[in-house]
């Protein structure tokens, strides 16, 4: 009786913890959304403006109307980034993880082309582009999106196939299962949540990009950052369409993630916490 | 057909698309680092060490390597911490995640322009919010991106928001992941959940783990439009990384040769470090 | 014979039918002219002329928007690339010593239609400052940023505070302040803390002197406000001559302790404020009294807010030429221009004629680019004295020809350009990270951080190669 009260007594100083952090956390993009439906004016005001004192959705407006095609563009462009570098790296990371192919220097290698800074790829992207007729598709601004995510996803992959006991996958063989019946019902299920962890990652990563997206477009494949970049009055910021952006780009994500959570559970009674 | 040759196959159309796409670049980025590249001249004469050499001698670059040098130390530290935190309270409460998760998530799915102008705004000294309440507190008003002390802290605070809960969802993914029978067993044997937390859990995240402080440490090294757009660097060049520092040379002086032996010089030591790091954690699996 | 006959006969018809078919057509029926923009506010014009470029020339203007910061590389990676995508660009005309090679000259054109654009309607300042290099026309001006210096008028007109001042420092409140070590003076009689008061009533905040844009990257404008009059009388950046660098000399070296002193009369936040910053502070909360900005708080004097006080007086903006320096009893004051923005064809273009038809219709003298630059929404300020002078801006905002007849004197007075050789980016942000390290305390003295300047200048020169340098400085003049 003592446990189960004591156990009850934690979650809710746990649950108070968070939603302490929560609202720390949240500030900032309260913040954001309260810029968002204020006149540009009400920005940077000395004392500053804690509650709408005029509520306008004049930035909005602005926002959905003028850069649907970008928001559109940037949306293609992580989807397909995310798709490959899932794929990719699923097949590669459980090669790497239960065959050790190519020893230590494989893996590693991969990984090495993270390091490369984005600044000094852009202009042979760009050249390779041009020469290829590609500047200003959306394909172009794939390719050096795949080099950054493709690594993420095979190393992810591969830790959290790593965290499945061998001892695992060999009773499932022992008792009849195939290997591919083995990796569908044991391992994938037990590295969901790492795998839904990773497409969001990768997902973010891609629509958040900007130095690969301003070189390699122009007008026709140009992505939400590159757009917000360049709202700006004369010499100001326009403070309510960038802020009205950024949370109206951040929207589709918010809703990946959510329809993600299902897959953060465990998949099978075989895990410890649920 | 052997299982490691089907599994080399599994690896192959990845490693060869890579090549395909990295092949270029790199190459272009080893040649260029050794050339004077005049973006306007067609024609790169080779000048040896020339790059390297003037990058040795610029002043900023060193105080560019020890403010990310910094910046890594004091991320790794703070956000492993706060992650792993509110990874174990998510854990705990596993109704309330299915929706404080995606919310926790939010700061990373601000583009960091963004994030950038967010600072700005919730910074500015006259018109911050945060100097509001500390002055509310009794507290002076901080100058925070504007002041000499306070910029980099500033910088760290906003970054360290913006991806501890990246590194929550990693542990809590790896958390979920973890199979039960230690558990079961360290329960039989009357473990407290401290032990169990140290003798099982960390160990069996070490892969985890090990992942987490790479990718941030890559991503530090490139962090880039916070700093852009909240401090340029400055001031002075008390916010100046790395990342900032071969932006200005490759993009605006457009003197890629520099910018890309400025890149080599630190991407060498970088991956003997990491993957010294990577075999000795490895090497720990493989015993265990 | 007859054969003859009908060849003639076919030719006078087939002549006539072309003739027939150009007066139908418009002149440049099926081109399309692409144009790499600065985006926001700036790009507004462009798109609401399409469809009157397209019905009056048949052109289809193809609008490429680059985001401000950006603008120079994406440009010059197109551009030496020869990838032939732009037919116009807007630029920085500090970016000329790069950008040369690939932009046309257009005094063939102005020729040609006798200077239909308007040239000679531009002021000699922004023709000097943007448009001509070299002693040809390589662009016209889009925009005719230049900056200004303000001060709160109201203040200055307090007839309390002025006895105090003469009382303290034995001359008459300057209004306008005309040498900088009178905006020194002003400043520190003016800096005084919430309580206290100022023009006989209590203040409800904090109150600052003065106020620079000294954030990194930009901060080296605020220094070059300085470092041109404390070199007069004849200032340069470089010894035309020799190229060595002027950037260390005495005066150089006064200008930036000025800017170290004025620090101390500054709100806190200075070293981190950027255009917004700065404007919300000076005209949104009125905590400061003197600054320099660019025209935008000219063009709205009016938003100015009152003195944090108790009962202000009415808010009066006042604008004047930046201050200069007094030299053996002679004022010197400059006016800088900014370089920014101008509108060139480029080299590689498939079709100049089109494109400067645009320009023409764009930034040509006449109602058109009136109407956009009466629209201080847009961001495109007067350069032309068909905009200082024009009624209809007059009846449009009432009380904006105080702002037009300053500024028009401004800018006849001295004007000075900012650098423009190969490189302008780099010699530029040496100095602005060695002034915002000074600033920010990490030199002892304005001497050491001027010298690493000018020793980083002589290195640049010599990357570049001194001859060349050379030839292309004295192309600024």
């Amino acid at each position: 009786m003592a446990n189960r009260n004591n156990l009850i007594i934690r979650k809710i100083l746990i649950f108070i913890f968070l939603i302490i952090v929560l609202i720390i956390f949240l500030f900032p993009i309260y913040w954001l959304v309260l810029t968002s439906i204020q006149p540009s004016g009400e920005v940077m005001k000395s004392p500053p403006n804690f509650y709408v004192k005029n509520l306008t959705f004049i930035h909005w407006k602005f926002v959905v109307k003028e850069t649907l095609p970008q928001f559109f563009n940037s949306f293609v462009i992580s989807f397909f980034v995310t798709i490959i570098a899932i794929i990719l790296g699923a097949i590669s990371g459980y090669a790497f993880a239960r065959y050790n192919v190519g020893g230590d220097k494989l893996p590693l290698w991969i990984l090495s082309l993270k390091f490369l800074p984005p600044v000094v790829s852009v202009i042979p992207y760009f050249l390779m582009m041009k020469t290829l007729g590609l500047i200003d598709t959306r394909t172009a601004v794939l390719v050096p999106h795949l080099i950054i995510t493709i690594p993420f996803a095979v190393w992810m992959i591969k830790g959290f196939i790593q965290d499945v006991p061998l001892e695992l996958e060999d009773a499932a063989m022992i008792d009849g299962c195939s290997q591919i019946g083995v990796i569908r019902n044991i391992t994938l299920p037990l590295i969901a949540p790492g795998l839904v962890v990773t497409a969001l990652f990768c997902f973010i990563w891609s629509w958040n990009d900007f130095m690969f997206a301003l070189v390699l477009t122009r007008n026709q494949a140009l992505t939400m950052p590159v757009t917000v970049a360049g709202m700006r009055e004369a010499h100001g910021v326009m403070w309510g369409e960038v802020s009205a952006a950024a949370s109206f780009g951040a929207i589709p994500i918010i809703i990946i993630a959510i329809i993600l959570q299902k897959y953060l559970v465990r998949g099978l009674s075989l895990g410890s916490f649920r | 057909m052997t299982n490691i040759k089907r599994a080399t196959v599994l690896v192959l159309p990845t490693v060869l698309f890579l090549v395909l796409i990295v092949i270029f670049p790199m190459l272009f980025s080893i040649k260029v680092a050794f050339s004077g590249y005049d973006i306007r001249i067609p024609e790169h004469p080779f000048v040896g060490l020339r790059n390297f050499i003037y990058i040795f001698k610029q002043a900023l670059f060193y105080d560019a390597i020890s403010v990310t040098g910094i910046m890594i130390i004091a991320e790794l530290f703070f956000e492993l911490i706060i992650g792993f935190v509110l990874a174990l309270s998510l854990l705990q409460l596993p109704r309330v995640r299915q929706l404080f998760q995606p919310i926790l998530l939010m700061p990373i799915m601000i583009m960091p322009v963004v994030i950038g102008y967010v600072g700005r705004l919730i910074f500015e000294e006259r018109s911050s919010p945060i100097n509001y309440f500390l002055n509310m507190l009794g507290f002076e008003s901080i100058a925070w991106h504007a002041s000499t002390k306070y910029a980099l802290i500033t910088v760290l605070i906003l970054r360290i928001w913006q991806w501890s809960p990246f590194v929550m969802a990693i542990i809590l993914a790896g958390l979920l992941s973890l199979p039960r029978e230690p558990y079961d067993a360290a329960m039989v044997d009357g473990a407290n959940s401290w032990q169990t937390f140290i003798y099982i859990t960390l160990p069996l995240l070490k892969p985890v783990i090990m992942l987490v402080l790479i990718m941030r440490t890559l991503e530090i090294l490139q962090v880039f439009d916070i700093i852009y757009v909240l401090t340029m660097g400055g001031p002075g060049s008390r916010t100046t990384t790395f990342s900032l520092f071969t932006y200005l040379i490759g993009f605006r002086y457009w003197d890629i040769g520099q910018a890309s032996a400025a890149a080599w010089i630190v991407m060498i030591p970088l991956s003997i470090l990491i993957s010294t790091f990577v075999k000795f954690m490895e090497k720990g699996e493989k015993v265990g | 014979m007859k054969r003859l006959m009908i060849i003639i006969v076919c030719f006078l018809l087939i002549l006539s039918f072309s003739l027939l078919a150009n007066g139908q057509g418009k002149p440049f029926d099926g081109i399309t002219v692409t144009a790499a923009v600065h985006s926001g506010h700036q790009v507004a014009p462009w798109y609401s002329e399409e469809g009157n470029i397209k019905e009056k020339y048949g052109i289809k203007l193809n609008v490429i928007e680059i985001t401000q910061d950006e603008m120079y590389s994406r440009e010059f990676l197109e551009l030496t690339q020869r990838t032939g995508v732009y037919d116009i660009i807007q630029y920085n005309s500090a970016w000329i010593g790069d950008f040369e090679p690939y932009v046309l000259p257009l005094d063939d054109y102005v020729t040609k239609d006798n200077d239909a654009i308007g040239y000679s309607d531009i002021l000699p300042a922004f023709n000097k400052a943007q448009n001509i290099w070299g002693g040809k026309r390589v662009s016209t001006t889009i925009d005719g940023d230049t900056f200004l210096f303000y001060y709160r008028k109201d203040l200055f007109k307090d007839e309390g505070e002025k006895s105090a001042f003469k009382a303290k420092f034995g001359y008459e409140l300057p209004d306008p302040p005309k040498t900088w070590q009178e905006v020194v003076d002003i400043a520190k009689f003016f800096t005084r803390n919430k309580g206290e008061k100022l023009a006989g009533r209590t203040l409800i905040k904090d109150f600052y002197g003065y106020a620079d844009q000294a954030k990194r990257g930009r901060v080296y404008y605020w220094y070059l406000f300085r470092f041109v009059p404390f070199n007069a009388p004849n200032p340069h950046y470089f010894n035309p001559d020799t190229m060595e660098p002027n950037i260390n000399s005495l005066g150089s070296i006064a200008a930036l302790e000025n800017m170290m002193e004025l620090l101390k009369y500054s709100p806190p936040g200075v070293l981190g404020w950027e255009w917004d910053e700065l404007y919300k502070a000076a005209m949104g909360d009125g905590t400061v009294a003197m600054w320099i900005h660019w025209t935008d708080e000219g063009r709205g004097f009016d938003k100015l807010t009152p003195l944090p006080i108790e009962n202000p007086p009415l808010p009066e903006l006042g604008i004047s030429a930046t201050p200069g320096v007094e030299l053996n009893g002679k004022l010197y004051q400059f006016t800088i221009v900014d370089s920014a923005w101008v509108g060139s064809i480029c080299k590689d273009s498939k079709n100049p004629d089109a494109a400067y038809e645009v320009l023409k219709h764009m930034f040509g003298a006449g109602p058109v680019n009136l109407h956009y630059i009466m629209d201080s929404t847009i961001g495109w300020d007067a350069f032309r004295y068909s905009h200082f002078n024009s009624p209809e801006w007059r009846q449009k905002v009432p009380g904006i020809e105080k702002y037009l007849e300053i500024e028009l004197e401004a800018l006849e007075q001295d004007s000075y350009p900012m650098l423009k050789i190969p490189g302008a980016f780099e010699y530029t942000d040496v100095l602005d990270l060695n002034v915002s390290k000074y600033l920010a305390g990490d030199f002892k003295t304005a001497k050491e951080a001027l010298d690493v300047v000018a020793s980083k200048w002589s290195e640049l020169n010599n990357k570049f190669g001194l001859n060349k340098q050379k030839e292309f400085y004295s192309k600024i003049w």
